[in-house]
């Protein structure tokens, strides 16, 4: 018997009243890789997102989350299994690190229930997984852009989801911080068999840790597959526009993409 | 030095300290006026009226009880519950709104009832005796919630930010349809003006009534989504994606609040600032959990609200409506409360 897919996206369409984002995208996503989506501004990353994690309803179309439709889950027993890392983080009120990352176990935890022993131990599991043990009684509205989207990742893990969706996981955190990140999420994947989709917007981030690259040109699918396939000069030009040239790096480990500035050299 | 959770007082005898001292003050306060009472006495006349103690009231004057029970007391217990419910629906916006500037007022539920109460004074609305003008308040209020929920909601979703422009631009208008009333009103202009300054004379036991269910009710909803509360604080996308019926909730709550303090203002007037400050310093005294925020903010409130109370009752020799008195005293105050926390952004 072949493997349910985590997702299957069939013709989903979105708009935001007259202006269309998605026009007719299908897409698999399989159980166990790092899927990294890729694609210019405003191509439909994050409303993509949104209609997966089933915030939005789609316009038309079909979402299938692990063989059942996305619609036939309680809000609750949906973020049971799949959580979202979202880009943004309004923090206007000062509760604790440590509080935070306790309200990811939110969904597993009734309604007038205190946390049990097993959540307050994956909450400090997180917080040691993203090196924020010492800032666990800090309070979020004090910690810098970086130290909080640690926070959001860790609530996320705190969550302890089978399935994680991720916005732009690394955008205000310098290189150290966004590979360790990264590492992270990858362990998440190859050791315990998660599976990671992260909107990506560094190439080279996307090309060292995804397995699987996901490009998303116009709210339509442009090529989905494994990095090494996808990751060409061809691709890059014909999605974001731009002159690339693109190899394996035996240092890296991987491949790396070396960008030429608009207009060719000067 | 930077913040922290340690700074927090524990709330597990915050809200009872608070809860006793609201209940202190009410007592002590039900003696103070032109006809002094003394706590023991107000004690005995609060027991004779349970049954089997009837001769608690024995050997009294017989001017104390009618002072203590029918005068003193209801109005003494409505303030409280006023502040209470203020407070409480104070804390409940600033969450949904995710804006700690947010009040019971900021989406235009005072000027909808000052609207109505004003209209019922201009046109001499009689329907239901000394209560027609609560209603119509109350009326005012929910039509004008109505129409700002209506005009924020696009495709379904009432953004924190639409719905406060929509408040705005609601309160702006309700405010010059005001300003048209009191100047047609002539002579009654005065009585529209006192109204609008917020008052608590005269209220009885039906005001109390009143105010004490909704404000009940309201604390009811608002502990049942206190958790998902504390989610929508995070941004709608997380609480979604934590299992929070967002939209559900937002609009259960949203409600509710408007009810809790529109049922205020139609009984007592506009009062500011007791919905602003006291969830302020609150926050800063219990944190922002609203499973301990919201009874805290309830005790505060109600406990502020019925000192100011006191206040303009036995100690001022003129009454000040108390509306008045609360901006003057919560003005300054929270000026100070923000300019400190923004100083000690800046140096920490």
């Amino acid at each position: 018997m072949p493997e349910t897919p985590v997702f299957r996206i069939a013709g989903l369409r979105f708009a935001y009243g007259p202006t269309p984002v998605l026009l007719g995208l299908d897409l698999e996503l399989m159980p166990g890789r790092f899927y990294g989506i890729v694609g210019p501004n405003g191509c439909g990353k994050t409303t993509l997102l949104d209609l997966m994690v089933g915030t939005r309803p789609p316009a038309s179309g079909v979402i299938a989350f692990m063989g059942r439709g996305l619609e036939d889950y309680t809000r609750r027993a949906l973020a049971k299994s799949l959580a979202l890392v979202p880009q943004e983080m309004p923090m206007g009120f000062p509760f604790t690190v440590r509080e935070t990352v306790l309200m990811g176990r939110h969904p597993h935890i009734p309604r007038f229930a205190a946390p049990s022993e097993t959540d307050l131990a994956k909450v400090e599991q997180a917080l040691a997984q993203l090196e924020l043990t010492a800032l666990a009684d800090k309070l979020v509205p004090e910690l810098s852009g970086g130290e909080r989207q640690r926070v959001v990742l860790a609530r996320a893990l705190a969550q302890d989801t089978p399935v994680l969706l991720m916005d732009e996981p690394t955008s205000h955190l310098d290189i150290s911080h966004a590979l360790a990140v990264l590492r992270v999420a990858e362990d998440l994947v190859r050791e315990q068999g998660r599976t990671v989709v992260a909107v990506m917007h560094d190439l080279n981030l996307a090309a060292a840790f995804c397995d699987h690259l996901v490009f998303i040109k116009q709210g339509r699918l442009h090529a989905a597959g494994p990095t090494v396939e996808v990751l060409q000069s061809g691709s890059l030009q014909e999605v974001f526009g731009v002159k690339a040239k693109v190899g394996w790096d035996d240092f890296a480990g991987s491949r790396v993409v070396i960008f030429q500035k608009p207009g060719g050299l000067t | 030095m930077k913040p922290s959770a340690a700074h927090r007082l524990d709330a597990r005898w915050l809200l009872p300290a608070l809860l006793l001292l609201v209940l202190t003050l009410a007592v002590v306060a039900s003696g103070l006026g032109f006809i002094a009472v003394s706590p023991g006495q107000v004690l005995r006349v609060v027991a004779a009226r349970l049954p089997g103690l009837e001769e608690m009231a024995r050997g009294l004057d017989q001017l104390v009880p009618h002072v203590v029970w029918e005068v003193r007391l209801p109005r003494i217990l409505t303030a409280a519950a006023v502040g209470a419910g203020l407070a409480m629906s104070g804390a409940v916006f600033q969450g949904i709104l995710q804006n700690p500037l947010a009040d019971p007022y900021t989406l235009g539920v005072s000027s909808g009832a000052a609207f109505g109460a004003s209209l019922c004074l201009l046109l001499g609305l009689d329907f239901w005796g000394a209560y027609s003008v609560c209603l119509m308040a109350f009326l005012g209020a929910s039509l004008t919630l109505l129409a700002v929920i209506w005009l924020s909601s696009v495709d379904g979703q009432a953004s924190p930010h639409n719905l406060i422009l929509s408040g705005v631009i609601v309160a702006a208008i309700l405010s010059a349809g005001i300003g048209l009333i009191k100047y047609l009103a002539d002579e009654q202009v005065a009585v529209i003006i006192f109204w609008l300054m917020g008052s608590l004379v005269s209220k009885g036991w039906l005001d109390l009534g009143l105010t004490l269910g909704a404000g009940l009710l309201g604390l009811v909803v608002f502990m049942y989504h206190a958790r998902d509360l504390n989610l929508l604080c995070l941004g709608a996308r997380a609480a979604a994606s934590l299992g929070v019926q967002t939209k559900r909730v937002r609009l259960t709550l949203l409600i509710t609040a408007s009810l809790v303090s529109a049922v205020c203002v139609a009984v007592s007037g506009i009062i500011g600032f007791v919905g602003l400050l006291i969830p302020h310093l609150m926050r800063a005294l219990v944190g922002p959990d609203h499973r301990l925020l919201l009874p805290a903010s309830a005790c505060a409130g109600a406990l502020l609200l019925l000192g100011a109370d006191t206040i303009t009752r036995a100690a001022l020799p003129h009454e000040v409506p108390i509306g008045v008195l609360t901006a003057i005293i919560g003005g300054p105050f929270f000026c100070y409360v923000f300019r400190r926390r923004q100083m000690g952004r800046v140096h920490a």
